[in-house]
C-alpha cells in the first residue's frame, strides 16, 4: 500500500510577501521587489553586479520570537521558527505554551516522538558566522585607528580625519563576538530551534543544496547522492 | 535599577519578589551561564555600550551591576 503524504498548512517569509495571502496575491499580481543593492556596500567593494531582492525589515516579535532569541539566532533560525508558526497556524495547529521562560510550546493533539521536523537550507546561518569572524579581525585595526585619531590635532589634518572616518565605516562589526555563534551558524540550527519551539522528541534532519553544482545525469541520482553525502539525522530529546 | 530589574523580569522571567540588591544571579535567581550571557548582552543593548570580558566576569550580583551601569555605562554615554 503506498504510503500517501497530506499537506495541512503552508506558512511562507518571501520578499515578496510574509504568510501565504500575501504572497499569493503579490504572484497574482506579478509583484517584483527588485532591486539596486545598498549604497554603503560599494564602501567595500566595486560590485559589477547591483541587484537584489531582499527580505523586507521583518518584525519577529509578531511571531512570538523575544528579544533575547533575536540576539541568539541568526535571521536563518528567526525566518525558519516565523515561517512554522504561520504554516502550523495555518493547519489549525493549536500552540500551547509550555515553557514560559524558554518560550517553548507543545502542539495539542500531536504526540511529540511521533512527529520530526525536515528543513531544507542552502547553508545555515552563515552571516552570523561571517559578523563574528570581522568582529575578531577588525579589533586590532580598529585600536590602531583610535591611537592614530588620538595622536591629530583636529584643525591641521581635517583630510586625514575624514579618511580614517571612512575607515571607521567600513569596520562597522557587531561589538561583541556572539557566543551563541556556533548554534547560529551550524545548517541544522534551523530544524533544532523548530523543534525545540514545539517541543517535538522525534527526528529532525537538513537537507543540504549542495548538489546542485555536481554534475549528474538525472534527477534521481542527484537526489540520491545528495542524500547520501548531506543529510543528517539527529535525534533531540 | 529599574532598567536591570525591567531586563531580568521581561527577558529573563526571573520572579520581581526575588530581586534585591544582594541578589547573585547564580545562587538567588537560578541563573545559568547562559542567562548570565544573555543578561550582558541584553545590557550592552539597552545602554549601547561594550562590556570587556575581564569586567563582565566580575558582575555576578545585581548591586554590582547597579554599580557598573552607573560608574561605567552611563558616563559612556554622557549620562549620569
Amino acid at each position: 500500500m503506498k504510503r500517501r503524504v497530506i499537506l495541512t498548512g503552508i506558512g511562507i517569509i518571501s520578499p515578496i510577501g510574509l504568510g501565504l495571502e500575501e504572497f499569493w496575491r503579490s504572484c497574482l499580481d506579478a509583484k517584483t521587489i527588485v532591486t539596486q543593492i545598498p549604497a554603503h556596500w560599494y564602501d567595500y567593494y566595486d560590485y559589477t553586479s547591483s541587484l537584489w531582492a531582499p527580505l523586507p525589515t521583518i518584525d519577529y516579535s509578531a511571531y512570538g520570537l523575544r528579544r533575547i532569541e533575536r540576539m541568539q539566532m541568526d535571521d536563518a533560525q528567526l525566518v525558519a521558527l516565523s515561517a512554522t508558526k504561520l504554516a502550523l497556524d495555518n493547519a489549525n495547529l493549536k500552540s500551547i505554551p509550555k515553557d514560559e521562560k524558554k518560550n517553548t510550546y507543545r502542539l495539542e493533539s500531536v504526540q511529540p516522538d511521533r512527529c520530526g521536523v525536515y528543513i531544507g537550507t542552502g547553508v545555515g546561518g552563515l552571516t552570523s558566522s561571517f559578523k563574528c569572524q570581522g568582529n575578531h579581525l577588525f579589533s586590532s585595526t580598529k585600536k590602531l585607528n583610535s591611537e592614530i585619531r588620538s595622536q591629530l590635532a583636529d584643525d591641521e589634518q581635517k583630510l586625514t580625519l575624514r579618511t580614517l572616518d571612512r575607515l571607521e565605516r567600513i569596520m562597522r562589526m557587531p561589538t561583541r563576538f556572539n557566543p551563541f555563534v556556533v548554534p547560529m551558524t551550524m545548517p541544522n540550527g534551523s530544524s533544532g530551534q523548530a523543534s525545540r519551539k514545539i517541543s517535538l522528541s522525534s527526528y529532525i534532519t537538513r537537507f543540504f543544496a549542495k548538489f546542485i553544482l555536481e554534475p549528474f545525469t538525472s534527477f534521481e541520482d542527484r537526489l540520491r547522492e545528495g542524500l547520501r553525502m548531506t543529510t543528517l539525522i539527529l535525534k533531540i530529546s | 535599577m529599574s532598567r536591570l530589574r525591567t531586563i531580568l523580569v521581561e527577558e529573563l522571567k526571573v520572579d520581581e519578589a526575588d530581586i534585591t540588591l544582594e541578589s547573585s544571579y547564580a545562587e538567588d535567581l537560578g541563573a545559568d551561564s547562559i542567562d548570565i550571557i544573555s543578561l550582558l548582552m541584553l545590557l550592552e543593548e539597552e545602554f549601547d555600550c561594550e562590556i570587556p570580558d575581564e569586567e563582565a566576569v566580575k558582575l555576578t550580583t545585581v548591586s554590582a551591576t547597579i554599580d557598573y551601569i552607573r560608574n561605567r555605562m552611563l558616563p559612556q554615554r554622557g549620562e549620569t
